[in-house]
């Protein structure tokens, strides 16, 4: 027969190794406690082998036969680790076998875990109960009671309080408490004392007196509470139990009677900020923690809600019973919050015992995949088609999880709606107080002095929406009160405001936007500006900052995004020299990133790229957090340009197809300024550009027949042009050059498409790009019709030439081929190309005209200097006349040129080459710097890193000359190209 | 004279230092059968920011697992080290990372100083591994806990298939105390 130690060894290896810890105890004393109860007789009264049902009486046994008191130790760990283990492997026996055949899984798991959280705790409180006998021997201790204050069927440490009441020895009480935790911790479970690190003078105990004075003098904090709430007894004074309950606890229980309930107010507020950065705290996407996941934001509802509807149960499924009973209307999300305990309990449990007592599990790591598998089979998951066990638990877990927060979202709504009613600042938002004849006092001093009942507080949002609103008299009165204070005293508020940026960076964020957005006045500003820096000044202070910086890109990246836009450009710079930190924690690089990419983006930006920015990033959440992602950014605004077709409401689609333009234009800005060559940043903007712009005709054409009550058929007589910029292709310009062209001199026609184009204009507009209509001031219509273009196109003076261009490179948007034909035949083909050679001649004299005008400021200006974009586009110009084509002046145009004129391969691809250089720059310069053609050198570090030359003025210097010899250069071989027509 | 050590470990939330002082504490006390207390930050500050556990290792019973002063000083962050270090004791140690920028206020306490999270990331490709090199470090270069102690200790809290990437790590901590004494 194998040796029963060696059976248990091999049996525990299905359980974690922190099980080891254990067998090491067992192994080092079983021999001697055998021998010894063997030499009493007593071995058949005590079961070492199998679990026992006897636990209290067969450890007095044991102890009865150990010699010395370091024998007494040894022999009752040694026996605490036979029953210990013996106790997991039976559970996870029983857990197997009932969860495999019962129907109903979360009502047996619920039971299972109670029955669990049962055994470990008779189990413990027996050894407990046994340590303490043999260190409080011949002492006199105190009246005490020790209170179990954390999950009852945690393994990993047992939290608790200990309440004495004098007289008595309490000195002898703590150092026996001491040497509990010590013994407890080489042979059991580890104790923790948080509740006595706050409490009292004793140590590890304290008195009912020492509660009430920390509460009195407001010494606590919200996690103090709730495991005071949360108290249950496991040994001593039952009585000393229900005093500390009357004079204590009790505080935080909602009494509809008591004029003020300041302790039950200061509790919710820490709840209500602790739930929240719960659900919103960013996870890493390969790892699931139950205990963040939904146990922690389940247990802090449940410990508010208990205090709301008076329940003083202390387990978590008792509490759920008896608030279905006593608020049944949420009946339906006590069951969601019930089921998802379960599981989530019954799932943590399995875990903690049999793989390790980590939290986090990273499915990602190797062989944990495999451990999980094994805990979905044993909670009795079964694969099911091609469905592992394990993907279905994991498809259940986030079910369950997803459920919870729903169920918790309501809860918390009512706790707000309940906080609203009771807050003890009411006198404060209405203005009671400082709006009562003769107050001497300050309201924002009034409001930090109020809000100190209880540290570590994140929930202020009713205060914060009391500030919120234009002209809002609270909010002028605040700020008017705190300008009204020495500077100094200033200073130590504004810190007062910032102090729960260890708790809750998000909360001091939003109370700072709300300052912020509404800061019309000098007084107002050095508000923010005040607590802005401090909050800065203190974020950077943080032992890990990066993780608070993540915590606000997830749970409010608007709020973060409108923070960066309302701070000084010196504390932008703190701001982002924070960002770029790099995270302690490796899960947190991803994020730090996001939050990287959005400084950035701040920093490093032109007013030109913001105004698009800033207009859609706070509509669009879920942008801020991909900036560095453009594949994903693709997937975002393709699906918003796909989704219009369902938005029922006309004016909900434009201005959704408006967000779509905006989206783009921020995505493709970005590509650029993350280095993507030019060529691809156009095409990919002229493609948004181009369904932005067919998306509108179509809609403000159904606007006008909508608004008129009647439509025209225009279709066939209508096509909108592109010209300038658009026309050629080129990304982020800030006009929008437009022709309208009607195949028809209808009056009522023409009226009805400038209404459409004019709607056309609005919606444009807004989207912070200029429309010009070139002939609109010429015909005093947006619409023209052919005839009127043709006798207008067909005239000799110089104003023509320029309409001329415009028409020749002009690109068609909305419209048919016919129509196409019709302007290449009726027009461009007669009134252009017929005078190609008088064109020509008048183009190379502009060309020649402006080069001779150059100065210093315009040898720096990139559209008009000798080699710049207007020379390249003059060059097309004559060449398209030259050869008589309708082609879109874009780089392919040049590609066909050299291969029309093979003798200037070299030339053409040389234009090409710089055409793309040129670009670049213009375009980086536009949303780095501004949207101006002179470059200045001072300017350009941003640029030449984006563009490869490095980020310092040394790089700046090698961009700008580089940029100085290819313009003059350029301007030698476009010179030569004209001098061949 | 019967041996009484105060250890603080530092950094980060999430850093693994919790762990790190608890594997320390339970080497002590479970295999080197020595008495040991541990306790560390659990206000709502830790709630995602503090880092901060501490451990008492003592021949005598203890009667009160907090510290006074701190006899060895682990950190991984210059925000941890400047919190911590005032609560030094007179001829206490530092262990920390390279980023760590130590100044006068050491007045001549040793000071060792190692990239444990460089050799993480870069020999190791895991930056959370960065508290099992520290404790590997630790191993080697203090007289208090065995480092067999430590390693089974270790072993007896992390899961079974992870236990030979742990064993790199402590190994590579070893290692690094073996570099630093060559110097």
């Amino acid at each position: 027969m194998k040796d029963p130690l060696v059976r248990l060894t091999e049996k525990t290896a299905a359980l974690g190794n922190y099980h080891r810890k254990y067998l090491h105890v067992i192994s080092s004393n079983i021999e001697e406690l055998t021998s010894a109860l063997e030499q009493r007789g007593v071995r058949e009264q005590v079961h070492l082998w199998s679990y026992s049902m006897e636990v209290p009486g067969e450890m007095d046994t044991v102890l009865e036969t150990a010699q010395s008191e370091s024998q007494k130790l040894d022999f009752l760990g040694c026996y605490f680790g036979l029953q210990f283990l013996q106790m997991n492997l039976r559970m996870v026996d029983i857990i197997k076998l009932e969860l495999a055949t019962q129907s109903e899984r979360w009502r047996t798991s619920r039971r299972l875990m109670l029955e669990a959280g049962r055994m470990f705790r008779y189990l413990t409180k027996s050894y407990m109960e046994r340590l303490l006998g043999i260190f409080l021997k011949d002492e006199n201790p105190p009246e005490h009671v020790m209170l179990g204050v954390g999950t009852r069927a945690d393994q990993d440490d047992i939290d608790l309080g200990i309440i004495h009441r004098e007289p008595g020895d309490t000195e002898a009480l703590n150092r026996a408490i001491g040497r509990l935790s010590s013994e407890m911790f080489k042979k059991s479970t580890r104790l923790h004392f948080h509740l006595s690190e706050h409490v009292g003078e004793h140590r590890l105990t304290a008195t009912i007196d020492e509660y009430e004075d920390i509460l009195d003098k407001g010494l606590y904090d919200f996690v103090i509470v709730t495991e005071m709430l949360g108290a249950a007894t496991i040994l001593g004074s039952y009585s000393l139990f229900e005093d500390f309950r009357t004079q204590v606890t009790n505080r935080f229980y909602y009494d509809p009677a008591k004029k003020e309930n300041r302790f039950h107010e200061g509790y919710l507020r820490g709840i209500l900020g602790e739930i929240r950065s719960l659900l919103t705290s960013p996870r890493p996407p390969e790892t699931i923690n139950p205990k963040d996941d939904g146990l922690r934001p389940i247990k802090s509802l449940l410990s508010a809600q208990k205090l709301l509807h008076g329940v003083e149960k202390t387990n978590a499924w008792n509490i759920i019973d008896e608030l279905k009973t006593k608020n049944p209307k949420r009946r339906a999300q006590y069951d969601d919050l019930e089921e998802t305990l379960s599981f989530f309990e019954v799932f943590r449990h399995l875990y903690q015992i049999t793989v390790a007592q980590d939290e986090d599990i990273d499915l990602g790591e190797p062989g944990i995949a495999e451990q999980v598998a094994k805990i979905a089979r044993m909670i009795g998951f079964e694969k099911k088609g091609v469905v592992s066990a394990k993907d279905f638990m994991l498809v259940n877990y986030y079910e369950f999880r997803d459920r919870s927060i729903d169920a918790v979202h309501i809860l918390t709504e009512d706790l707000r709606r309940h906080l609203h009613d009771v807050t003890i600042f009411k006198p404060i938002f209405s203005g009671d107080i400082h709006r009562k004849p003769g107050y001497r006092g300050n309201l924002a001093v009034d409001f930090i002095r109020a809000s100190t009942f209880v540290k570590g507080i994140t929930y202020w949002d009713d205060f914060q929406q009391e500030l919120v609103g234009d002209d809002n008299p609270f909010f002028g009165e605040f700020i008017d009160s705190f300008d009204q204070l020495p500077p100094k005293v200033q200073h130590k508020l504004a810190e007062g405001f910032v102090a729960g940026i260890e708790y809750d960076p998000s909360a001091v964020l939003r109370f700072l936007v709300i300052i912020g957005r509404n800061a019309k006045t000098d007084q107002a500003k050095h508000v923010f500006e005040l607590i802005g820096s401090l909050f800065i000044e203190k974020l950077g202070k943080l032992a890990n900052a990066t993780s608070a910086l993540s915590h606000m890109l997830y749970n409010c990246p608007d709020i973060l995004n409108s923070f960066l836009a309302l701070i000084e450009w010196e504390s932008l710079a703190k701001f982002t020299e924070l960002a770029h930190r790099k995270p302690a924690l490796p899960e947190l690089l991803p994020v730090q990133k996001q939050v990287a990419a959005l400084t950035d983006v701040h920093y490093q930006s032109s007013h030109f790229f913001k105004q698009h920015f800033h207009k859609i990033l706070n509509k669009y959440p879920v942008f801020i957090r991909n900036l560095h992602n453009n594949d994903r950014l693709k997937e975002i605004t393709d699906g918003s340009y796909s989704d219009l077709t369902s938005i029922p409401s006309l004016g909900e689609r434009i201005e959704r197809l408006g967000d779509y333009y905006d989206l783009e234009f921020v995505r493709v800005s970005l590509l650029a300024m993350a280095g993507t060559h030019s060529e691809q940043t156009d095409a990919e903007f002229i493609e948004f550009c181009d369904n932005y712009t067919h998306l509108l005709h179509e809609l403000c054409q159904q606007d006008v027949y909508l608004t008129l009550g009647y439509s025209m058929h225009t279709h066939d007589l209508f096509a909108l042009y592109a010209t300038g910029g658009h026309a050629r292709e080129q990304g982020f310009d800030d006009d929008y050059d437009m022709i309208v062209v009607l195949d028809s001199d209808d009056s009522d026609e023409i009226d009805y498409c400038n209404k459409i184009v004019g709607k056309m204009n609005q919606h444009i507009v807004k989207r912070g790009v200029l429309p010009h209509h070139r002939f609109a001031d010429h015909f005093g219509s947006y619409v023209v019709s052919f005839d009127l273009l043709a006798d207008h196109l067909c005239r000799d003076d110089e104003d023509v030439f320029v309409d001329q261009s415009q028409m020749l490179c002009s690109r068609m948007l909305v419209g048919t081929s016919k129509l196409e034909r019709k302007l290449s035949e009726q027009v461009i083909h007669p009134h252009i190309f017929g005078k190609g050679e008088r064109y020509i001649e008048f183009m190379r004299a502009e060309m020649t005209a402006r080069h001779a005008r150059e100065d210093d400021e315009q040898r720096s200006n990139i559209k008009e200097c000798r080699g710049g974009l207007r020379d390249i586009e003059m060059l097309l110009l004559m060449y398209e006349t030259r050869h008589r084509v309708r082609e879109c002046l874009s780089r392919r145009f040049l590609h066909r040129l050299s291969e029309l004129h093979p003798e200037s391969t070299e030339d053409f691809a040389g234009i090409v080459d710089h055409l793309n250089f040129i670009k670049n720059l213009r375009d980086l310069y536009r949303l780095k710097v501004a949207a101006h053609n002179v470059i200045e050198v001072k300017y350009l570090p941003s640029v030449a890193e984006s563009m490869g030359y490095g980020d310092d003025e040394k790089a700046a210097q090698v961009l700008y000359d580089q940029f100085m010899n290819r313009t003059d250069q350029a301007g030698k071989v476009i010179e030569r190209l004209v001098g061949k027509l | 004279m019967a041996l009484k050590y105060s250890i603080r470990f530092s950094g980060a939330g999430g850093q693994g230092l919790i762990q790190a002082a608890r594997i320390l504490a339970e080497a002590a006390a479970i295999f080197d059968n020595k008495n040991a207390a541990e306790s560390c930050s659990y206000g709502p500050e830790a709630r995602g920011n503090a880092s901060r556990a501490d451990i008492i290792i003592s021949d005598d019973a203890i009667d009160y697992p907090k510290i006074d002063s701190i006899d060895l000083l682990m950190v991984l962050t210059q925000e941890a080290y400047d919190r911590s270090v005032k609560d030094l004791s007179a001829g206490g140690v530092v262990v920390a990372d390279r980023v760590v920028k130590a100044g006068e206020e050491l007045s001549g306490r040793k000071i060792y100083q190692v990239a444990f999270t460089e050799i993480a990331e870069k020999r190791f490709q895991n930056p959370g591994m960065v508290n099992i090199i520290a404790l590997g470090f630790f191993a080697a270069i203090n007289g208090a806990i065995g480092s067999k102690s430590i390693r089974n200790a270790m072993l007896a809290r992390v899961p079974k298939m992870s236990e030979p990437t742990y064993m790199r790590a402590f190994d590579m901590g070893l290692e690094a105390a073996r570099e630093y004494k060559s110097k």
